[in-house]
């Protein structure tokens, strides 16, 4: 079994398979089109429960979020969020709070950094 | 509770006759003296002949005192509420109760000497309305299954109920606690006269419980106290520049909102002088600390009080927060209160429809409906967007007025809230939506709740559960083989598959101790419901294979478990349900090993991914597996699951069919679905021929002992 590299970068912990040409390694700039779309949350530590299973940006600031089974609390249920810059998302949470999180996108994973140091990634779904 | 057709609700217009008096006086049911949105009073039923003279009783809607008082315990007795909801498909209830305390007498020494017993004290007043007992005395949720729905000529009914222990995790209330399901109990629950002090002599009901033996375990008795459910102040802080939230400006107020759900809300204006701590923003810890130091009343075991702080300004949010949760929560209780501010301008973007560019505070309608949903959070609720009601967030709702034929935001909104958020008010254990309860975000799916009648079944469908092994060793996957068949002479709408992936099928274990753990799918092809017709007799099969759920691994100990299958699918609008059952023992560790290797697996969240997902990126899954497959009594159980894994190629890896067919050898544990799978991986792929013949010739081994199921038999004599 090939082993995973985990390499940092400032606030995001990405893995990348060996042999990833190093350009493929820098996360890509995110762009609010980007988010736009269904997310599918994938295999996480345990501190990143309290997040949605899947996630639906949508073009007018909003999302959803789903946890399974239906009725399990997730943090991220539904609101806005805001791209306040290529790195940084802010989401209005389950209590309203507004949050702004570590964020970076790379081919079709976007991974997040909570305040905790959580690190959890989505991937887009076709 | 199965629900009778709405259509023959008795129609009310038509006098009642007159009645003999048999028993002590129970009036038909009357439409309640007190407005309630929420509560749909039963009707006068008409009696269509005068003669013979019929008494009619029903109970009552409203809140009960109930008490329950275990048999063989004389120093036991749990105090507490029943909540009888009325609606169009009869009767939903749901009831808490709480232990009462003991008293030692203080014996003095120039005093002759006392008895050492301890003394109960006294249980709640009646006359004093709906009681407010002690968080800490919480002990149980009663899950309602049975209840008079209508109306009985009879002096009597049958009350079921499941009894759900609450079990308080160490520390502060803010660490919550678990629910366990003791049981299922029956009371035959007879009217008799009320003692002295309750409101309503008729309405009183006494009766043995029973248990599932039918062995007398205790008695129960309720007497009604009040048209509402639940009883809570919400108390208004302001600051002098912030408006209170009082009303929407057109009729709603917190009164009417506390009617539509069956609660009975007082409203504390109080003070209106705040002092801003740090300018006109203020942050959820200043928020705190502003309650406790300016709230009237702070002991949450004698009062429901809900604290709403109106300021100009807050830092973590722009209109308002529910800030007594996580870090917010400085004295480690739950959600006491929350907050929401005036000064925040609406935007003047199109969504913001009659209220745009103003200052919130000013907005009445949208600033006192985001009062009322941050109230809703302190009772435990989260965002709810299947309707614009209380529960959704003012964005969603603005920008649904842009939908085309909806009015433009604020009139838009729904000034109620979804019939899920309403029914978790009035139904939900006291100890989840009690200020000072639960903590915030305790999941819906883990915390009991009483049936709604509006889940039926489907006459005709009939759901059977095989397990693949009746017996199976510690840490061993339960295989569980499904078919849903139609046994009428009719053609019945059914689900196509009865994959986990449908989402149509979920369910529940219940230990040797009687726990339940739920189980539902982890992965969902939400996109494709498909539906069929069975034609009579016809059935759709699958096999699922269980190991974890949101509580953790199933069948975590030997013993005798009962696995619960549930398939539900929604069928114009109404859920319908079909279940199925079936015992699978789990027997106990049969030396040192296995149970190290039962461990792992059992301890391991990613042996579930593993399992369903498979791939080479679950390390830990991937570890737990192959430690299973060390060991003799497990591998047969783990050794599709590996073979499946190495079946399907993997990033840069290929399939290897070679170790796939080395590892499906003739012990190999493999339900139908399985079976079929591996001869579809076989048939896929186009290499090692050798391998290929391998497996088909023990595939072929598996499905001849199978019954019934000749697709799987027809996939795996196709592959070439």
């Amino acid at each position: 079994m090939a082993a995973t590299v985990w390499m940092c970068v400032p606030g995001v912990a990405l893995s990348v398979a060996p042999g990833t040409p190093m350009e493929d390694r820098m996360p890509q700039s995110l762009a609010p089109h980007v988010l736009f779309g269904r997310w599918e949350k994938l295999p996480h530590p345990p501190c990143a429960h309290r997040y949605p299973n899947t996630l639906e940006f949508q073009e007018r600031g909003l999302y959803v979020g789903r946890s399974d089974p239906p009725g399990t609390f997730t943090l991220w249920d539904a609101g806005t969020f805001e791209l306040v810059d290529p790195r940084h998302i802010r989401l209005s949470t389950a209590n309203d709070a507004l949050v702004t999180y570590d964020v970076s996108w790379q081919h079709d994973r976007l991974t997040f950094v909570d305040a905790d140091g959580c690190v959890f990634a989505y991937r887009k779904m076709t | 509770m199965n629900a009778p057709r709405a259509d023959l609700i008795p129609n009310p217009q038509l006098p009642v006759p007159p009645l003999p008096q048999p028993l002590p006086e129970v009036p038909i049911p009357q439409p309640q003296p007190f407005p309630q949105p929420g509560l749909e009073p039963l009707q006068p039923f008409p009696v269509p002949f005068p003669w013979p003279p019929l008494k009619f009783r029903s109970v009552r809607c409203g809140c009960y005192l109930l008490n329950y008082k275990p048999t063989g315990s004389p120093l036991v007795t749990y105090d507490g509420t029943l909540r009888v909801e009325c609606h169009g498909s009869g009767r939903t209830a749901s009831g808490d109760l709480y232990q009462r305390p003991l008293i030692w007498l203080p014996w003095k020494p120039e005093f002759p000497p006392i008895s050492t017993s301890p003394l109960l004290l006294p249980g709640p007043n009646p006359g004093a309305g709906i009681p407010i007992l002690s968080r800490g005395r919480y002990r149980y949720y009663l899950r309602v299954t049975q209840i008079l729905e209508y109306f009985t000529i009879g002096t009597s009914f049958t009350l079921g109920f499941e009894m759900w222990r609450f079990t308080k995790s160490a520390g502060a209330w803010s660490t919550g606690g678990t629910w366990t399901n003791e049981g299922s109990f029956t009371a035959s629950m007879s009217w008799q006269a009320a003692p002295t002090g309750y409101p309503s002599s008729s309405d009183y009901l006494a009766g043995d419980v029973k248990n599932s033996s039918s062995t007398v375990v205790g008695r129960l008795t309720m007497g009604w106290l009040s048209p509402y459910l639940r009883k809570a102040t919400v108390e208004i802080d302001r600051v002098s520049q912030s408006e209170s939230p009082l009303n929407s400006g057109a009729g709603v107020d917190w009164k009417a909102i506390g009617d539509g759900i069956g609660w009975d809300i007082t409203v504390d204006q109080s003070d209106s002088n705040l002092t801003e701590p740090s300018g006109e923003s203020w942050s959820d810890a200043e928020c705190h600390a502003a309650m406790l130091a300016r709230r009237d009343a702070s002991n949450l075991d004698t009062e429901w009080r809900y604290h709403v702080l109106c300021v100009r300004r807050l830092d973590s949010t722009t209109r308002g927060i529910m800030y007594d949760a996580y870090g917010g929560d400085s004295n480690n209780v739950p959600r006491e209160g929350c907050a929401i501010a005036s000064h925040w301008t609406i935007p003047t973007s199109a969504e913001w429809g009659l209220v745009k560019g103003l200052r919130f505070g000013i907005a009445t309608s949208p600033y006192f409906r985001t009062a009322v949903h941050e109230a809703g959070h302190a009772m435990g609720l989260y965002h709810n967007t299947a309707d614009n009601g209380f529960m959704n967030t003012t964005n969603v709702i603005a920008d649904n007025s842009l939908s085309p034929g909806s009015a433009a935001f604020p009139n838009n909104v729904q000034w109620s809230y979804h019939a899920d958020d309403a029914k978790r008010l009035r139904h939900m254990p006291d100890i989840y939506v009690r200020p000072g309860g639960t903590p915030f975000g305790t999941s819906y799916a883990t915390t009991p709740i009483s049936p709604t009648d509006m889940e039926t079944s489907l006459e005709g469908l009939s759901l059977t559960v095989t397990p693949v092994l009746a017996t199976v060793p510690l840490g061993a996957p339960i295989r569980l083989n499904l078919e849903l068949t139609n046994t009428i002479e009719a053609p019945l709408p059914a689900p196509a598959t009865l994959s986990m992936k449908s989402g149509f099928v979920r369910g529940h274990v219940t230990d040797p101790a009687g726990t339940v753990r739920t189980f539902s799918p982890i992965v969902l092809c939400v996109e494709d419901h498909p539906m069929v017709r069975l034609k009579p007799r016809q059935g759709v099969r699958n096999s699922m294979t269980l190991l974890r759920g949101s509580q953790g691994a199933l069948c975590p100990m030997p013993g005798v478990y009962r696995v619960q299958v549930e398939v539900h699918w929604d069928q114009g609008g109404v859920e319908v349900v079909t279940t199925g059952s079936a015992d699978v023992m789990v027997s106990s560790a049969s030396d040192e090993a296995h149970a190290q290797a039962a461990l792992k697996v059992l301890s391991t969240p990613d042996t579930l991914l593993t399992l369903v997902v498979g791939g080479d990126h679950l390390a830990d899954g991937i570890e737990a597996i192959h430690t299973a497959l060390k060991n003799p009594v497990l591998r047969p159980h783990y050794a599709y699951i590996e073979a499946k894994r190495l079946g399907e190629r993997f990033g840069t890896r290929k399939a290897n069919l070679k170790a796939v067919a080395d590892l499906l050898d003739e012990d190999v544990v493999m339900s139908p679905a399985e079976i079929r799978r591996a001869a579809e991986l076989a048939k896929r792929d186009a290499g090692d021929g050798a391998a290929k013949k391998a497996i088909a010739k023990k595939l072929k081994h598996k499905a001849a002992g199978l019954k019934g199921d000749e697709d799987v038999k027809a996939v795996v004599e196709s592959i070439q």
